[in-house]
């Protein structure tokens, strides 16, 4: 009786369907899945690009952070896009300890030996910013970086830096102006005298 | 008995709920890196204001420089300060400014300057000064560090220790995050005769056209036996003014040329620097403080010798007159030691310095002579001798006349114009320069006029010489440790 | 539901992110305007008409990423006994002085405060940033 009642059941959920439904079914499942599909693509690769630009943002303000740094106590400036190169007063000794400031003969200021200072040159390598400190080790600032700019205009004691990157919003590259809008900018006034420029003024 | 194939619709559902988790993943990832970096973001903000309060530290000093410059009462150096900087003493600041930062955190400006021994220039004991600054301000927020390295190597932000206690490299805990920095500065006295010519207003070379160059009277390599040696001619004869204009007058100028926001005419050739930014306010002078000076004579009409002393400063070295006028065949003589050797002598004019006729005022081998004077100027005749041919050695300080009067320096006359002129309140004219129409020295003026003066050769030593006008930096270098 | 979350998630990273560039963005408008006037001379910087000719005649570079930003610079005697302020705006691309205090010349410091506002994401808020700065007669400066 039971399985009569199951089979009478099981014949109800075996009557199938028709091909018509089933073409019907597919075809929206088909369209449902495919929208889904497009939708979790772009969803994903808008998530890739909202971390990547994060990322290029963050090492855009670390890499003019760090070069305003350096400016600021310049005493000589090589400007180059992408390869610039900074000497600064030779302030700490090789323990790290700041060294005893003395007075050169042309009413000057030095640290550490006279005529000394320390080379700061920041490049871009394989992708990748370096801040190299003399001969030590290059530090890399800013990695997978290999559409980055950084520009250095030097206007004597004034200098400019303008640091871009291309975001990857859009599948077919950036645009120009998208470029442009993630310009990072540092006017830096030299607060040194500079060695490397002849002026008696300041 | 057919079997229902639930899998195939299950699939789907297990599918969808699978890249429904992944992307839910990896938005949240990317929900906690876009939030890490807006932390980070104003946390640079914030690290960038603790600079600006650091060097504000530096310009509180150097506003305390500044005053001590000026006569007095000064006000240096007067509480929260304490005491003026010396050799091992310090003397320190703590300024509170509110509302200077990100959602209105105030910023604290922690100063010290000091004046250490190895700072002192051997040439002329001018002491330089080395000032050092802290700016810090609270960060707002969660006490996160970053997740970079090179983020936190370059700011170094103080989340719950601060590295430094009491300028030693020593960790302290504190009670809320925060983030330091520290700048030291030194810097230098500037001389009240640091151009060749300076002036307030107007420079006037009335079309004589000048030549403006240097030479070094302490440097044999730029000037021999002491003296300006054309062969020898250097490129630091500097003109500058904080108005609008110099009538260069078809001037050749070995120098820098300097006005604020002016236009320099009629310069035949500069070969230096052209800039429109300058500006440097002149200290005005006051009448000299002493306690005691020679009481005679009180007063120059006649032939007169006053005598320098060997001792710089005493009391014998120095007179007060309240006038010289000298004209017909008339001389002061100030004196020194009979074998040349370095005396020195000041005089203070309460009133004017006249010269004319045959008039002369001459200035012995060996003497260096300072005089200030509070009236007006009139050196023509036989003019001043300045027997040891060195700028440096006769110094003429106009003492800042009152609002709203009018005061003069005409200077000229047959003798060589060898002398430095520091009068901002008074309107300067050098009248020739003797024979030769060569005038060696500098002329600080309110403005400056140059007639009949075929060359100016400005002695760089000058510039470490005289009274101290200003402090300018000379090194800067901020501390990020 | 999931997937209205979902991207409910990427606006709010993407406002987020934009929160964050336009922090950075009014940071470097302001760190620019007073290094501009670390660069001019005391006379400039005490010069109401000077600032407002040179240095509030154009937007700070990067400005152009805030929407609907405003200026306000005021100077403020610093350690003197003296009152009276100068005040400058710029808004919509023009800048004009609203108080002018001629004395500022001869004081020994004034107190810069620069604020920045702008309309910021989520829901174009107002923001207002704020800096201050203490410069001397002789202070860091170009000369």
């Amino acid at each position: 009786m039971v399985s009569a009642f199951r089979c009478r059941s099981l014949s109800k959920t075996q009557a199938g369907y028709t091909v018509t439904e089933l073409i019907v079914s597919t075809a929206i499942f088909s369209s449902i899945s495919l929208g889904l599909l497009m939708g979790f693509t772009s969803l994903e690769r808008n998530y890739v690009a909202t971390s990547d630009f994060s990322l290029n943002h963050a090492d855009e303000m670390r890499i003019s952070d760090y070069m305003a740094m350096d400016l600021r106590r310049a005493i000589a400036v090589q400007p180059a896009e992408n390869d610039t190169t900074i000497l600064i007063p030779a302030y700490y000794d090789q323990t790290g300890t700041p060294q005893t400031p003395a007075l050169d003969s042309q009413g000057g200021v030095f640290y550490g030996a006279s005529g000394s200072s320390v080379r700061i040159h920041y490049y871009l390598m394989a992708g990748t910013i370096y801040r190299q400190q003399d001969s030590a080790p290059a530090q890399p600032l800013a990695v997978n970086v290999q559409d980055f700019v950084f520009d250095v205009t030097d206007a004597g004691k004034v200098v400019t830096t303008r640091i871009t990157f291309n975001p990857t919003f859009n599948s077919s590259g950036a645009s120009a102006a998208a470029t442009a809008a993630t310009a990072f900018y540092n006017t830096t006034l030299l607060r040194n005298s500079r060695t490397d420029i002849q002026s008696s003024v300041y | 008995m057919l079997r229902q194939d639930s899998t195939k619709t299950g699939s789907v559902l297990v599918w969808t709920v699978l890249v429904i988790a992944m992307l839910s993943l990896i938005a949240v990832e990317t929900l906690r890196l876009v939030t890490v970096k807006y932390q980070n973001a104003l946390q640079t903000s914030t690290w960038q204001e603790a600079l600006l309060a650091a060097e504000s530290g530096i310009d509180l000093a150097i506003v305390e420089l500044r005053k001590s410059l000026y006569p007095q009462p000064n006000h240096a150096w007067e509480p929260p300060w304490g005491n003026p900087p010396g050799n091992e003493i310090t003397s320190h600041d703590l300024t509170t400014v509110p509302n200077a930062g990100l959602n209105g955190v105030p910023m604290t400006i922690e100063t010290s300057v000091d004046a250490p021994a190895q700072l002192i220039d051997p040439t002329n004991s001018w002491q330089y000064y080395r000032i050092r600054t802290v700016g810090t301000i609270p960060i707002t927020g969660p006490a996160r560090a970053s997740d970079n390295p090179q983020d936190t190597k370059l700011r170094r932000l103080s989340l719950r220790w601060e590295r430094f206690t009491n300028g030693i490299l020593t960790p302290r805990l504190l009670t809320a995050p925060q983030v330091s920095r520290r700048v030291e500065a030194v810097v230098r006295p500037v001389s009240a005769f640091d151009q060749a010519i300076m002036s307030v207003g107007v420079v006037d070379l009335t079309n004589q056209n000048i030549v403006v160059d240097s030479y070094d009277s302490t440097d044999p390599t730029k000037s021999t036996n002491g003296l300006y040696d054309p062969v020898k001619r250097q490129e630091n004869g500097d003109i500058a003014t904080d108005g609008q204009l110099i009538e260069a007058g078809n001037a050749q100028i070995y120098g820098d040329v300097a006005t604020n926001a002016g236009t320099v005419s009629g310069a035949a050739n500069i070969t230096g620097i052209e800039r429109t930014d300058f500006y440097q306010e002149p200290i005005s002078l006051g009448a000299p403080s002493w306690s005691t000076w020679n009481s005679s004579p009180s007063l120059v009409t006649g032939t007169t010798t006053i005598n320098a002393d060997a001792t710089k400063g005493s009391a014998a070295s120095r007179y007060t007159l309240s006038s010289i006028s000298l004209s017909g065949n008339k001389t002061l003589t100030v004196a020194g030691n009979p074998n040349g050797s370095q005396t020195y002598i000041e005089i203070y004019v309460t009133g004017d310095i006249s010269v004319s006729g045959t008039g002369q005022i001459v200035v012995q081998p060996g003497v260096t002579a300072t005089i200030y004077f509070a009236g007006n100027v009139d050196i023509s005749g036989n003019g001043v001798l300045n027997s040891n041919n060195q700028p440096s050695d006769l110094m003429l300080y106009g003492i800042q006349p009152p609002t709203d009067t009018s005061e003069h320096v005409s200077i000229g006359g047959n003798s060589q114009i060898t002398a430095s002129v520091y009068a901002p309140g008074h309107d300067v004219t050098v009248n020739g320069g003797g024979t030769n129409g060569h005038v060696y020295g500098s002329v600080v003026g309110k403005t400056v006029t140059m007639t009949g003066v075929s060359n100016l050769h400005y002695d760089e030593r000058l510039g470490a010489t005289g009274m101290v006008n200003n402090y300018k930096i000379v090194s800067w270098f901020e501390d990020n440790r | 539901m999931f997937l209205g979350s979902l991207f409910l998630m990427n606006s709010s990273a993407m406002d987020t992110i934009q929160m964050a560039r336009e922090s950075a963005c009014a940071s470097q408008v302001l760190q620019q305007r007073i290094e501009a006037m670390r660069i001019a001379n005391w006379h400039q910087v005490t010069d109401a008409n000077w600032l407002l000719a040179n240095l509030l005649n154009a937007d700070a570079p990067g400005a152009n990423q805030l929407k609907n930003m405003s200026e306000t610079l005021m100077l403020v005697p610093y350690g003197s006994i003296t009152v009276g302020n100068t005040q400058l705006t710029r808004a919509n691309g023009a800048a004009n002085i609203v108080a002018n205090n001629s004395a500022l010349l001869g004081e020994n410091a004034v107190k810069i405060i620069w604020t920045v506002n702008y309309t910021a994401v989520p829901n174009d808020r107002i923001i207002s940033r704020q800096i201050v700065v203490i410069l001397a007669k002789g202070g860091v400066a170009k000369w």
